[in-house]
């Protein structure tokens, strides 16, 4: 037997981290085998992979991958696609096409599609990668951002969301720095205890969606450098409302002061944030503050947040976009990408109407019916450079790219012939925020927090182990607190209902004490559970906001 | 038990319940043969196989599938297999998953196709599983922290 092996190495492309990821490739007879290596010598994980990084081969492997191009889901030929494509497409102007990208392409096909939308002259290019994670490409101008040593050398960490479940990695300098010095500080703010509280040393239970009002309550007691930054009259009105934000989030005016002081004494620190999929009922606020809190933070802070993909933020909001569809002016769209519109249920529904041309790397479910679908490499498969915490890398192709599938340069080149590949300008990467906007939206959100209503909230919780469905059995798990389950006469593994506005699902009871009373928190990887929560449009900025759902409970018999 | 014979061990300080260590057996070996396991949601325990000095999974395989080895590991010649499932009743410490893969019990063989060692210790992403011998993991501080680490854990 013939056995010749090769490794490759990358660097992995599935979230901020960045790191190493090798693999290697051996013949044995006719058949490819591909397995994870892991590399002790590389400098940012050290070999380390999370669920992600070590399923890297099952994701090119994957048995669902596209092969052929699909019209109304029927297979047929590349060539004859192509150019009907390029036939229906000239049935539009400008105006009436969408451009939307994801989390599948490189920096360089990002460009290449913005030179596709200048050739075509389409207008309205969106990103339709709509995790709430993305509002961190709001920005001030000064926000110092974290190194991997910043967080090795913290002595005080204040994480917001779980931050573990986002970027695993993270946890081997967290503990590092926790661990280092009896003095060090892990604090954690949640509305569920997950596992970092496990870790922490102080955890702060919020109630769900009100993390924005601790963060703001923090910024209103750290004092001096924050009346300096923020302005005098700014500063007096957090001031003003910080007893109502202690009554709202449900901690203590005290413990908020502990935690600010620990900020204001402890000299080195990094601020995390991260945000889950129906978590934070304002993430814009969430991410504007958690960036605030490090900027008004004295002495050497650090800002960190752990999401998984940065990507630019489009010439359009999506919020946009739909209200276009809505009136009638766009009639196609453009997706190059992976996850939308599949992962969007009910963002797909609005959608439905539209003539749809898509890039995808595994088989969509058939929620959208779209017209076209093209087969594309997976990021595993390209090279280019991509984003990460620590500034940009290279990504090198782990494998050929799957058969069947062409790249994004290849389709468009088909498109549009001769077009020209760099374009003039390039997409904005950061949004800048001004503080008086985002302090007047947090005393608003306040003030609607102060109505308390009797329906239980549903939470969405996301785990680095749920990508892509794999190792996923919790997803038909709901965590519930004793209290309730007690008051619907609930057992471990009953059935349970939930019924939202927009969905309903029927879940296998979890009774724990880690979600608070009149709460309910279910798994946000799988598709089915992320139709529960409501996609809204906000009305300032025409982001699609995800927030923690409302809803019934019921016992099933 | 031999001095030099190394183990995979696990730090509670660290591990943190990604499942990492899963995933990376899963990837290699199309199943995963370290088991997770959960006390309330703050602690977790990956199991993987011990390679027992009397090994009670090869006492009760009836086709001697399962054999210690004199380097002390307890290794599986899979084709054998028949898939009683007696090894999986056996195994003291439910290291064994009860569903078999290709009709064939699946069994942690220390990645013997690796010279490098466990492949769930070198993906472990918070450092909390360790392939050391038993005079090494003294040196290192184990758990110690554990029970103090967290006011929850004892409120529970």
């Amino acid at each position: 037997m013939n056995e010749i092996s090769k490794t490759t190495n990358t660097v992995c492309p599935f979230c901020l981290y960045g790191c190493d990821l090798s693999l290697n490739t051996s013949n044995r007879g006719d058949f490819l085998i591909r397995k994870v290596e892991y590399d002790s010598q590389s400098s940012i994980n050290q070999g380390r992979l999370c669920a992600r990084g070590n399923l890297a081969n099952s994701i090119i492997d994957d048995k669902k991958r596209l092969t052929s191009p699909l019209f109304n889901n029927k297979k047929i030929d590349w060539v004859i696609a192509l150019s009907q494509i390029s036939h229906q497409l000239k049935e539009y102007s400008g105006k009436e096409i969408a451009i939307t990208f994801d989390s599948n392409n490189t920096l360089e096909e990002l460009d290449t599609i913005l030179s596709f939308a200048n050739a075509l002259k389409v207008e309205t290019i969106v990103r339709s990668y709509l995790e709430p994670e993305t509002f961190f490409s709001y920005s001030f101008p000064d926000v110092k951002y974290a190194e991997l040593k910043d967080i090795e050398q913290a002595k005080v960490i204040l994480a917001i969301g779980d931050v573990f479940s986002k970027i695993p990695l993270l946890a081997k300098p967290i503990l590092d720095a926790k661990y280092r010095d009896r003095n060090n500080r892990l604090f954690y703010v949640d509305s569920v205890k997950s596992r970092v509280a496990g870790f922490a040393n102080r955890f702060l239970s919020v109630r769900p969606g009100t993390e924005p009002l601790l963060l703001l309550g923090l910024i209103g007691m750290i004092g001096k450098t924050a009346k300096s930054i923020i302005g005098d009259k700014n500063y007096n009105t957090v001031r003003k409302v910080l007893p109502s934000i202690a009554v709202c989030c449900g901690v203590s005016e005290n413990e908020i002061a502990d935690i600010a002081k620990s900020l204001t004494t402890l000299t080195n620190g990094v601020i995390l944030a991260a945000i889950d999929f129906g978590k934070t009922d304002d993430p814009l606020l969430f991410s504007a503050l958690s960036q605030l809190l490090q900027i008004v933070s004295p002495d050497n802070k650090r800002f960190c947040a752990p999401a998984l993909v940065s990507l630019p933020i489009g010439k359009n909001k999506f919020g946009e976009l739909i209200n276009s569809v809505n009136q009638g002016k766009v009639k196609a769209i453009i997706n190059f990408g992976d996850i939308f519109p599949d992962y969007y249920p009910i963002i797909s529904s609005k959608l439905q109407d539209l003539k749809f041309f898509t890039s995808t790397t595994t088989r969509l479910h058939n929620l959208t019916r779209p017209n076209w679908v093209l087969p594309v490499p997976s990021l595993l498969e390209k090279a280019g450079t991509i984003k990460t915490l620590w500034g940009k890398a290279n990504i090198k192709p782990l494998a050929k790219p799957v058969d069947g599938s062409k790249s994004i340069s290849e389709i468009i080149e088909k498109i549009v012939p001769d077009i020209e590949l760099t374009p003039k300008s390039r997409i904005n990467d950061k949004i800048m925020l001004n503080i008086d906007e985002v302090i007047e939206r947090a005393v608003n959100f306040l003030e609607s927090k102060k109505e308390s209503t009797n329906e239980i909230t549903i939470l969405g919780e996301e785990s680095a182990f749920g990508y892509r469905g794999m190792l996923l059995e919790q997803a038909n798990h709901i965590k519930i607190n004793p209290i309730n389950a007690e008051q619907l006469g609930l057992n471990q593994t009953d059935s349970l209902k939930v019924i939202t506005n927009t969905a309903e699902k029927v879940f296998i009871t979890n009774i724990t004490n880690f979600v608070p009373i009149n709460t309910v928190s279910v798994n946000a990887d799988s598709k089915e559970n992320r139709s529960l929560f409501p996609m809204l449009i906000d009305s300032i900025t025409n982001d699609i906001i995800i927030s923690p759902a409302k809803g019934k409970i019921v016992k099933i018999i | 038990m031999e001095e030099n014979k190394k183990r995979i061990y696990l730090d509670l300080d660290y591990c943190i319940g990604c499942r990492s260590c899963e995933a990376a057996c899963k990837s290699a070996f199309s199943e995963s043969r370290i088991r997770y396991g959960e006390i309330s949601n703050t602690a977790y325990f990956p199991i993987a196989c011990r390679h027992c000095d009397e090994p009670l999974c090869a006492a009760a395989c009836p086709f001697e599938v399962l054999r210690a080895t004199e380097h002390g590991f307890v290794l599986q010649a899979s084709f054998h297999c028949v898939g009683c499932k007696s090894c999986i009743l056996a195994c003291p410490f439910g290291v064994l998953d009860k569903s078999l893969l290709h009709h064939v019990s699946q069994k942690c063989s220390e990645c013997k196709d690796r010279e490098a060692g466990p492949r769930c210790v070198a993906s472990c992403a918070s450092g909390a599983l360790k392939y050391v011998t038993e005079k090494e993991v003294k040196k290192i501080i184990i758990g110690k922290r554990f029970i103090s680490r967290s006011p929850f854990w004892r409120r529970q």
